[in-house]
């Protein structure tokens, strides 16, 4: 493959991870109004959870199951036991923030106590390499491609066609009138956090499958890209957040391949920053 | 202190204004902060009454292992305290120094030379029978190293740093070799291999981009191509780009340094990228650790990475008498340090090896002075390291102790093999080509000759 | 040993003391004055370490070349330390843009975090600026050709000055706050619709606030460079930014004793104090639960007492006595004005318990003790 197919095919790749990630966040946000900066924790425990599963010989798959009822498990007990009752007090959103970054360093250095400083690798074979076109992918990257499409048609399934779903883009838009038309808000609070939750740690478990090794603050830089995506397509819109991921991941694998590779994710930064300063409200939010 | 009293109880309304009159004024803060001040000053003071001095039989002395313990880096620490650990156990079968035992403390720099000045002067404030400094990688060498030497303190290094190959630090002392003969070293192997285009990977942290520009010069003089020059950022989780444009170089090897997880995925990718066969690397020293055998045979699997690794390392001379003692200490603690994979690997680890030795050579220099004060059994490492005319040759502390009993001169030759400390109190041993078997256990593939590593500088 | 070197402890306690207080100062006029949560506040500091640092080296080709980085003006002292504040507030300037618009409070923190981490990451692989992720090290002491740096006398001069500087700057940040430049500060971080609407310019407001935490954030950094003489990325992550937070949160934001306290009490008490815990566990346990102490805190303090351990001085205005923020002036006009902010804040309107702290925009009245007025004899 030429350099730039190449690239291209990494930032399918990388895409797909950040897709399911950013939606993740951006439902987490859109119900709650928090921006849960602590994701990036509960994906890497999430990861973590597989990869123990893993290693006890079972299949990575199955890990990924499990990562996705520990990532949906720990975002319930977060939102439940410390963002609402924060916001039951009627905090500023800024110290929410601080209040998120408390709880990273919490689950992410808690987590690093018990499993060591020092990273852990899968023994996962690859698979075969299979063409498509003119790109080549692993069989594992296919699974993470195709992982990634089936998440995503259904969460477009779930939020146009299923009563939750309107329910949830009720609460997101306006949650005073969503109650009062007789949407259980709390309800809908609490499923939008298990899927998003759930998410999170599907997210990760792919993450660390996609890395190969990882330690326990490796989501640290990927929590950037994740911010990213989201501001890109809207704070709280789930389609911008699969347009944002989409552009993040191959705006920064592309450039990568032109530019030295170590500032790849300058490319996303700036885009972000760039949004914040000049359209907050992201490529498909409403200008309010 | 107000951390412990800190946050009061649920206030309840109108509690502001009660809470208002009794929260320290500014005069009362600056009084906690002088009660604070003096309370450590007493504390350090109480504890750190005498200082070390004449002998006495009964006590301890304590070996401080100065190195990361946490962040990208935190696999050194862990090795440096096993071969501390080794070979006070080893000096402990001996009678210990001068009748004490020897202690092996940690001191975590985190990894950051800024963290790393205050745990230092700390080290010295509330550890009185210091005795010698061990550890010193290059993340913090260069802040910590000059605080130490002002403390006249022995220190044995770990930094490869090109500073340290020509600064007078007195008290300073390295036994592997500078960056600059690793780098010269890798070239060499290359050459020997027959390898023509060659494509770098260095991780993008002190340690391993000091790799960078000497093995660029050096490759031009051997006139092996560069085929790519690709730095990894340690923080990412990917590096399918890197991997790519170097596959895409077609090289005959990587020359390769990028620790934590990195160096796994890197190599996995390029071995997908590249149809599934793994292109050979050669590595540092610094991957001769069971921690990094551990990652990356997961990734690309052992048979694969036994088949395609190559590393420059210091002779370690295992058919020696010394190496039979130091294998029979470390393997004795293996159940103090954490579980990292093969614990044999540590054998051949330079961080391993070389403390072990420095530790040996300080512990023979306190007997041969009959002190444990630093300022005067120091100018005797370089003696027994070195050697003198008429000294006796051993090859452990034991051997040593025995010899200094009766009254002679002992010149040490450790597991790493003869020392020659030059004036900076550098010493860079011989050269050796290192693999790995599909256990993880270190093999010896060939030799380099001083010759060969001095054509390239 | 012994006596000599807990002293030399105590000294660089007392100096990373010094430089913390500092920071936290610069970060409390920014955070708890000008309501701008910089969570990028840790570049300004490191911006005026490396400009002190490659003010006062000599060119880069000096002691054997192996480093590489821009300027290398071999400076003296005190030019240094001036440059360092001088480049720290000046980098302030570009940061305006993410929160001079209407931007919320929780999305310009963020990207100013993320600024500082690419930052970060750009000094690290970019060689030729500052030396890459080697950093630059052989960084001069101040008037080191004319003392020794290592002697106790230097060492006990240098505590001194850098104990001077935070008292000087401490005093200098009081007079500011208690004019009536500072009330207007005041009111731009409590409402910032309000002040706008009395005809305060917030925009230029916050940027001096900007500039000038910036300013004593590099000078902070100008500081510490002089005293390791090394300064590598790995110092300036972003989790030290938010040790500079825990301590601006637990001391009392928006109250310069609040913020000295907290530095004491966080970088300096609290990660100090840890070292002296005996090592139990593996090596890297007892750095990583220090970090989950540290997250406890920032929540506990939010939680149980987010004006932090030294509250803001309560100002007592005409008529109401109202605890926490306070009011810019008496609001013409009455609860439909309240109603409408409240909304905006999204917070019910009505009594609220506990509505304070830095940032809080919202303007509910709470827990006004009844007074009566004499002239209209209302009792609110």
């Amino acid at each position: 493959m030429s350099l730039l197919l190449s690239s291209i095919s990494f930032g399918l790749i990388t895409a797909a991870v950040l897709s399911i990630a950013a939606v993740g966040f951006t439902l987490q946000f859109a119900v709650t109004d928090v921006l849960n900066l602590a994701f990036g924790a509960v994906m890497i425990v999430s990861a973590y959870v597989a990869y123990a599963i893993n290693s006890l010989g079972v299949s990575v798959w199955v890990g990924v199951v499990a990562a996705a009822m520990t990532g949906a498990v720990v975002s319930l007990a977060l939102n439940r036991g410390v963002y609402t009752p924060f916001k039951r007090r009627g905090i500023s959103p800024i110290a929410m923030v601080i209040v998120a970054l408390g709880m990273t360093l919490i689950l992410e250095f808690g987590l690093q106590a018990i499993v060591g400083a020092d990273s852990v690798s899968y023994r996962l074979n690859q698979g075969p390499n299979i063409g498509l076109g003119s790109f080549r992918f692993s069989l594992v990257q296919l699974v993470i491609l195709s992982l990634a499409l089936v998440i995503m048609t259904a969460v477009h399934a779930l939020l146009r066609y299923s009563r939750l779903g309107k329910a949830m883009r009720a609460t997101a838009a306006n949650p005073s009138l969503a109650r009062n038309s007789g949407i259980r808000t709390d309800q809908v609070v609490t499923v939008t956090w298990a899927i998003s939750g759930a998410l999170c740690g599907i997210a990760g478990s792919i993450f660390a499958i996609d890395a190969g090794s990882f330690g326990a603050t490796s989501t640290d830089l990927f929590l950037v890209l994740i911010l990213a995506a989201v501001f890109l397509g809207g704070p709280g819109q789930a389609y911008g957040a699969m347009l944002g991921a989409a552009i993040i991941g191959l705006s920064t694998e592309v450039g990568a391949a032109y530019i030295t590779p170590a500032y790849k994710d300058v490319i996303a930064f700036v885009l972000l920053l760039g949004m914040l300063a000049l359209r907050p409200t992201g490529l498909l939010g409403n200008r309010t | 202190m107000n951390a412990q009293e800190g946050p009061a109880a649920a206030m309840g309304p109108g509690a502001t204004r009660r809470v208002m009159a009794t929260l320290p004024t500014r005069r009362g803060v600056r009084l906690l902060a002088a009660c604070a001040v003096v309370s450590l000053a007493t504390a350090a003071c109480s504890s750190g009454s005498t200082g070390s001095g004449t002998s006495s039989s009964g006590g301890t002395i304590t070996i401080a292992d100065v190195a990361p313990f946490t962040g990208a880096d935190a696999a050194l620490g862990p090795i440096y305290l096993a071969s501390c650990l080794g070979a006070a156990q080893a000096i402990k079968n001996a009678g210990g120094v001068m009748g004490k035992t020897v202690n092996c403390s940690s001191v975590d720099t985190r990894g950051d030379p800024a963290d790393a000045v205050p745990a230092v002067r700390k080290m010295f404030a509330t550890t009185p029978d210091l005795a010698l400094v061990i550890g010193l990688t290059s993340d913090e060498a260069a802040s910590v190293v000059p605080v130490i030497n002002s403390n006249k303190m022995v220190m044995f290094g770990m930094t490869g740093q090109s500073e340290f190959d020509s600064t007078h630090f007195d008290y300073f002392y390295r036994l592997v070799a500078p960056d600059l003969a690793e780098s010269y070293a890798m070239v060499a192997i290359a050459k020997k291999k027959g390898y023509q285009r060659v494509a770098l990977a260095f991780g993008n942290d002190i340690g391993s981009q000091t790799f960078v520009q000497p093995a660029v010069s050096a490759l031009g003089k051997a006139g092996i191509q560069i085929a790519d020059n690709e730095t990894l950022d340690l923080k990412a989780s990917t590096f399918r780009t890197e991997a790519s444009k170097i596959v895409a170089a077609h090289p005959d090897a990587i020359f390769t340094e990028a620790l934590g997880p990195a160096a796994a995925s890197f190599l996995s990718e390029v071995k997908q990228l590249n149809g599934g066969k793994s292109i050979p690397i050669v590595a540092t020293a610094a991957c001769i650790d069971p921690s990094w055998f551990k990652a990356v045979s997961a990734a690309i699997g052992a048979k694969d990475l036994a088949a395609n690794f190559l590393a420059d390392n210091t002779v370690i001379d295992t058919t020696g008498p010394a190496y039979q003692t130091f294998k029979a200490s470390l393997l004795s603690q293996k159940s103090k340090v954490g579980n990292t994979g093969n614990f044999a690997t540590y054998l051949t680890a330079p961080g391993a090896v070389h403390l072990y030795d420095g530790i040996n050579l300080a512990a023979l220099a306190m007997l041969t002075a009959k002190s444990t004060d630093p300022k005067v059994y120091r100018p005797f490492v370089e003696k027994i390291g070195n050697g003198t005319p008429g000294a006796v040759e051993v090859h452990s502390f034991a051997e040593g102790a025995a010899a200094i009993k009766t009254g002679k001169t002992v010149h040490y030759t450790g597991p790493g093999g003869p020392t020659n400390f030059d004036s900076f109190h550098d010493s860079t041993g011989l050269f050796e080509i290192d693999g790995y078997d599909a256990a993880g256990n270190v093999t010896v593939v060939g030799k380099l000759t001083p010759a060969e590593i001095r054509a390239f500088a | 040993m012994g006596h000599n070197a807990a002293i030399f402890y105590i000294i660089t306690l007392l100096v990373y003391g010094g430089v913390d207080a500092l920071a936290c100062l610069g970060l409390s006029i920014q955070f708890g004055v000008a309501g701008v949560t910089n969570f990028g506040f840790i570049i300004f500091q490191a911006a005026g370490a490396y400009a002190a640092g490659v003010l006062s080296m000599p060119g880069d080709s000096a002691n054997g070349g192996f480093q590489s980085y821009i300027a290398g003006l071999d400076l003296p002292f005190p030019l240094p330390w001036i440059g360092a504040a001088v480049v720290g507030g000046l980098l302030a300037l570009p940061f305006t843009l993410l929160v001079g618009k209407r931007l919320r409070g929780d999305f310009a923190a963020v990207g100013l975090l993320v600024a500082a981490v690419m930052a970060n990451l750009l000094v690290t692989n970019y060689r030729p600026l500052f030396n890459g992720s080697a950093g630059l090290s052989l960084v001069p002491a101040p008037l080191q050709d004319s003392f020794d740096p290592q002697s106790t006398g230097y060492q006990w001069g240098y505590c001194g000055a850098v104990i001077l500087l935070a008292a000087l700057v401490y005093y200098l940040l009081h007079r500011l706050t208690e004019s009536p430049y500072g009330r207007t500060l005041r009111a731009m971080r409590d409402n910032d619709v309000v002040a706008d609407s009395l005809g305060k310019n917030v925009l230029s407001l916050r940027l001096s606030m900007l500039v000038l935490g910036g300013a004593i954030a590099g000078l902070s950094g100008g500081i510490l460079v002089g005293f390791i003489n090394l300064w590598a990325p790995s110092g300036w992550g972003y989790a030290e930014t938010v040790v500079l937070f825990a301590a601006v949160i637990i001391g009392g934001a928006g109250n310069h004793k609040g913020a000295i306290l907290g530095a004491i009490l966080v970088p300096l008490g609290f990660l100090e104090a840890s070292r002296f815990i005996p090592p139990f566990g593996s090596p890297g346990l007892i750095p990583a639960l220090q970090w989950v102490a540290i997250g406890l805190l920032i929540i506990g303090f939010i939680w149980f007492r987010p004006q932090g351990i030294l509250p803001e001085k309560r100002r007592v205005n005409i008529g109401f006595v109202l605890p926490g923020p306070q009011r810019p002036e008496r609001l013409p006009g009455s609860s439909t004005k309240v109603a409408t902010l409240c909304r905006r804040c999204r917070v019910p309107p009505g009594p609220q318990p506990r509505l304070r702290g830095p940032g809080v925009r919202c303007f509910a009245s709470t827990r006004v003790s009844p007074r009566f007025h004499p002239n209209t004899g209302t009792a609110r």
